[in-house]
């Protein structure tokens, strides 16, 4: 390969770069935005339906399962063009923005269940009974004793799911929502230079989620042992 | 009125019955001490006193609350955790909660259930932490104590729920045997304190001695009971004298 005859402008053209830096950004607060409330519901969802998923009902036990396997049996682009696109046939519109949020909240919803899951089943039974022999309440052991444990078994997990979520809201683009992927291809197709503002969508996702696997070492740090 | 009364108690696992009728009584402040081959039923007896097994029928009463059961009956939530608030429960490998401190283990009981305020709690928790000699530990972690301080913190935390009946299924059975003799210190001297307790174990000379009765059980049944130098030494039944003198070998 001939280094000197590559055309590194091509590839990527810092000027470019450096000019829309700022009109991409803009998208970076949906990125953000949609990435907090989605991680919000779906954790409350995916513990919702993780409970549900480990009742000796089957009325709660079969719904449960039947969701967490469609959300992680298909892909989520095609979860979130059903919802965009099939959901007004039948006479709901969604905004793109709601559209991301409930997709992507059900999608983190059905991986965090069996994340919760897993966690749950961890943590000995000795500690429900010893909840149990104190006299609390089902609820009060599940919050004040064999949750606090489950979230940290449940931490490095619920790091990764983050970090996919973060990465996946550039999905949004495809239903219009104007994230950082959105914006950059805006540009991309008016200066015919879509690489270099695909690398610098890249870039930019890439410094996001280093921070925010800098803070899951601190978090694993802080909460991964019971001692200080 | 006596302060247990155990029915006719029979306990079942799928078609398997482990409790074949039990009647049991005990009186306020008796100390009974419940030895027998493994796989007996002592925990399960034990278990169903305090409904983390279920019985299968009978009926149990302690202090003032009343339950029986049959099969296919369902007991509502709030009757088990009437009859369970009678007792506490000190296990043979503690279940300490391990996200909190030893006086947080204390705490958390009278807090989270009964509801008092978080000073009388404190003080509470650290006068049973002295109770038990560990007032200097009770900012400790339970991965930072050892087995026999793990076990006199459950101790205390059962304690902090003021239960009228403790039961202890082999308090000191996963503890290493240099730990043994600080736990049986502390249950020598609650049973000096007029608690009422059901003792599981298998030390045999300490149930002789901090005992007020002794009921072996083989099977599911209850072979033979009375006072520990009675059982001891003039044991009247067959399989009795076989476990004991098995023991003796030891
Ligand atoms: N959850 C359960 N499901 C099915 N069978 C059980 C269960 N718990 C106990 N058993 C059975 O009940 C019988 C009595 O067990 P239990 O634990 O009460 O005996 P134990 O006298 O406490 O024995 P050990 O001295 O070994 O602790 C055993 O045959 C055991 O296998
Ligand atoms: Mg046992």
């Amino acid at each position: 390969m001939n280094w000197n005859a590559i055309q590194w402008n091509n590839l990527f053209d810092f000027q470019l770069a450096q000019d829309s830096a700022w009109f991409v950004l803009q998208g970076l607060k949906y990125t953000i935005l949609i990435t907090i409330i989605t991680m919000v519901i779906g954790l409350l969802l995916g513990l919702i339906v993780a409970l549900m998923r480990m009742s000796s009902s089957k009325i709660l036990r079969y719904p449960a399962r039947a969701y967490i396997s469609i959300i992680r049996g298909t892909p989520l682009l095609v979860q979130l063009f059903i919802l965009y696109f099939g959901l007004p046939v039948i006479g709901l519109n969604l905004t793109p923005f709601l559209a991301a949020v409930i997709g992507l909240s059900l999608n983190v919803g059905g991986y965090s269940a069996e994340t919760f899951r897993g966690a749950l089943l961890a943590i000995p039974k000795g500690q429900w009974e010893a909840a149990y022999s104190i006299n609390m309440s089902y609820s009060k052991a599940l919050r004040r004793i064999v949750m606090p444990q489950a979230l940290r078994v449940a931490l490095p997990s619920l790091a990764n799911t983050l970090l996919s979520l973060v990465k996946d809201t550039s999905l949004l683009s495809m239903i219009t929502v104007p994230e950082m992927l959105y914006q950059a291809k805006i540009i991309g197709g008016r200066e015919f230079d879509y690489l270099t503002m695909y690398i610098l969508v890249a870039i930019f996702y890439w410094i996001v989620c280093t921070i925010l696997a800098w803070v899951q070492d601190r978090l694993e740090d802080r909460y991964g042992k019971f001692t200080k | 009125m006596d302060m247990i009364q155990v029915t006719n108690l029979v306990k079942r696992f799928d078609d398997q019955e482990v409790l074949h009728g039990m009647d049991v009584t005990v009186k306020r402040g008796e100390v009974l001490a419940i030895i027998g081959p493994s796989g007996s039923g002592k925990s399960t007896f034990l278990r169903c006193l305090n409904l983390l097994e279920l019985p299968t029928m009978g009926s149990i009463q302690i202090d003032n609350v009343i339950l029986s059961f049959q099969e296919h009956k369902r007991i509502a939530d709030r009757e088990i955790r009437k009859l369970r608030g009678k007792t506490g429960m000190v296990f043979q490998s503690f279940h300490l909660f391990p996200h909190m401190t030893a006086k947080q283990n204390v705490m958390e009981g009278p807090i989270q259930v009964k509801g008092i305020s978080t000073s009388r709690a404190v003080s509470l928790a650290e006068h049973l932490l002295i109770q038990v000699g560990l007032k200097d530990k009770q900012d400790a972690y339970p991965d930072q104590l050892s087995g026999g301080q793990q076990q006199r913190v459950a101790i205390a935390r059962a304690l902090a729920m003021e239960p009228e009946v403790l039961l202890l299924d082999e308090p000191t059975s996963a503890l290493d045997p240099e730990l043994v003799g600080e736990v049986l210190a502390t249950i020598r001297q609650l049973a000096k304190g007029n608690q009422t307790m059901l003792i599981v174990t298998h030390e045999l000379s300490f149930a002789r001695e901090v005992a007020d009765r002794i009921l072996f059980i083989d099977q599911g049944q209850i072979v033979e009971q009375g006072r520990p130098q009675d059982i001891f030494e003039y044991p009247q039944k067959d399989r009795t004298k076989q476990f004991l003198e098995r023991f003796n070998q030891l």
